[in-house]
């Protein structure tokens, strides 16, 4: 089954291989500028998020994707909004259920809860932190697809199977004759 | 690659027709789908439809039935000529791409 | 189209195109079905207690309400669930807007919910978020009801 792509690895010669090579490098930089252009446009760092945990059941489940959004008006009570604690690297997808707008500042108090927790998100914040701010937050969920992002669990799951997938992807380019 | 009996390759007449068997029939399962289950206000419907459609589609599609291979090329004679063996393989491979597509 | 292999490939890669068109379009539907939901909420009983909490006087209000709401119009095909909370809202001298959740509830199915809770708090609204099976999120659907607050606000509540 093999043994063809082989040859035709064996034949190419450096001109070849180099446009190979080119060809992924292209498709790989193509693919990160489709998702910053995503970045600026929806004025997010990260506009698409793969849910991983089971705390806003039976809204999302575990896989599911989300896009977001920042919108330009404050926050209200009911959102749902992707948001991330200093010194934490993975954000957290929960609702709005208190909100403070203060008046001087317009500095916004936020509390969050996921629909599936029985309490507020207080003991997952930092140390002595009762709210989060606007800078926490990532963006506000607009839509999702349900599912699509199973692949995403696996590869957290399994790391193994990451290298796996790349090292297979890697080599279908590089033998790949169209 | 050498061929082998999963291949279950198809004409050329063959390759035409079942390209359209297999769009148009996802493309009226997905429509079917849609409007029933618009009309019925049931979103699993329209995907248990959708899913049928593409079964459907690939029992239709996927197997060697004789319909696809009504057509088979008629190829030159081979020549006759010992020396050639080695060009021949060549050219095999050379013209791969253009055979596949 | 030569081979299984291609075949397969083929029609799976065009069924996943016409997959996601196929969910554009349910999404655009959903735009256009128009719904017209109804709710009102009682206050039966509103009590505010001062407790000590954080060593600070507080106040806390305890409402009892009555919740009749007739929702079946919001679900429609691409309708997951409906998020219902009773939100409190009031505005302070510090804070031009106050929004507290009140109580909640998760509707998955058609069907209405009557509903007693207790908890805290001012004047208040209806708020309904609802989750479509895919596509965009539409939220903030419902009515406003204003009530009054017998007695004056208490800002260390929260601190």
């Amino acid at each position: 089954m093999f043994e063809e792509e082989i040859r035709f690895l064996r034949k190419m010669n450096m001109r070849q291989l180099a446009q190979q090579v080119l060809n992924f490098l292209m498709i790989i930089s193509s693919a990160l500028m489709v998702w910053k252009a995503l970045a600026l446009y929806t004025n997010s760092e990260s506009p698409i998020v793969v849910v991983l945990s089971g705390s806003m059941e039976p809204a999302f489940y575990r896989g599911d994707l989300l896009f977001l959004g920042m919108p330009d008006e404050p926050l209200r009570v009911g959102d749902i909004c992707v948001f991330k604690i200093p010194g934490r690297d993975i954000p957290i997808v929960h609702r709005v259920i208190k909100l403070h707008d203060e008046k001087e500042t317009d500095k916004q108090y936020i509390l969050t809860k996921g629909d599936n927790n029985q309490v507020d998100d207080r003991g997952l914040y930092n140390k002595g932190q009762l709210w989060i701010h606007r800078e926490h937050i990532i963006g506000k969920v607009r839509g999702f697809l349900p599912y699509i992002g199973i692949i995403t669990i696996l590869m957290n799951d399994y790391p193994q199977l990451k290298y796996v997938l790349i090292g297979f992807l890697l080599l279908y380019m590089l033998v790949n004759r169209e | 690659m050498s061929s082998s009996w999963f291949e279950l390759k198809f004409d050329f007449e063959g390759q035409k027709l079942a390209e359209f068997v297999s769009q148009a029939g996802i493309i009226l399962f997905a429509v079917i789908g849609f409007v029933v289950g618009f009309l019925l206000q049931d979103i699993l419907l329209t995907f248990q439809i959708f899913a049928g459609g593409i079964i459907v589609t690939s029992i239709l599609v996927l197997p060697s039935w004789s319909l696809y291979n009504k057509h088979p090329v008629q190829w030159l004679p081979p020549i006759q000529n010992e020396n050639n063996q080695k060009t021949l393989e060549q050219k095999e491979s050379n013209s791969k791409p253009i055979e596949e597509k | 189209m030569y081979n299984l292999t291609q075949r397969v490939n083929a029609i799976i890669a065009f069924a996943m195109t016409v997959m996601f068109g196929l969910l554009l379009s349910i999404a655009i539907t959903s735009l256009y079905i128009t719904s017209n939901p109804i709710g009102k909420v009682d206050i039966n009983e509103l009590n505010i207690w001062l407790y000590n909490y954080a060593n600070k006087e507080t106040e806390f209000a305890f409402i009892e309400m009555n919740i009749d709401a007739d929702l079946t119009s919001l679900f429609n095909w691409n309708t997951k669930q409906l998020f219902i909370a009773v939100v409190a809202e009031y505005e302070t001298n510090l804070h031009e807007l106050n929004q507290v959740v009140l109580w909640d509830s998760i509707i998955q199915s058609k069907e209405d919910a009557h509903i007693k809770g207790n908890k805290v708090r001012n004047e208040k609204y209806e708020f309904v978020d609802i989750t479509p099976s895919f596509g965009l999120m539409s939220g903030n659907i419902g009515t406003n009801q204003t009530i009054p607050f017998p007695s004056p606000l208490n800002e260390k509540a929260y601190s």
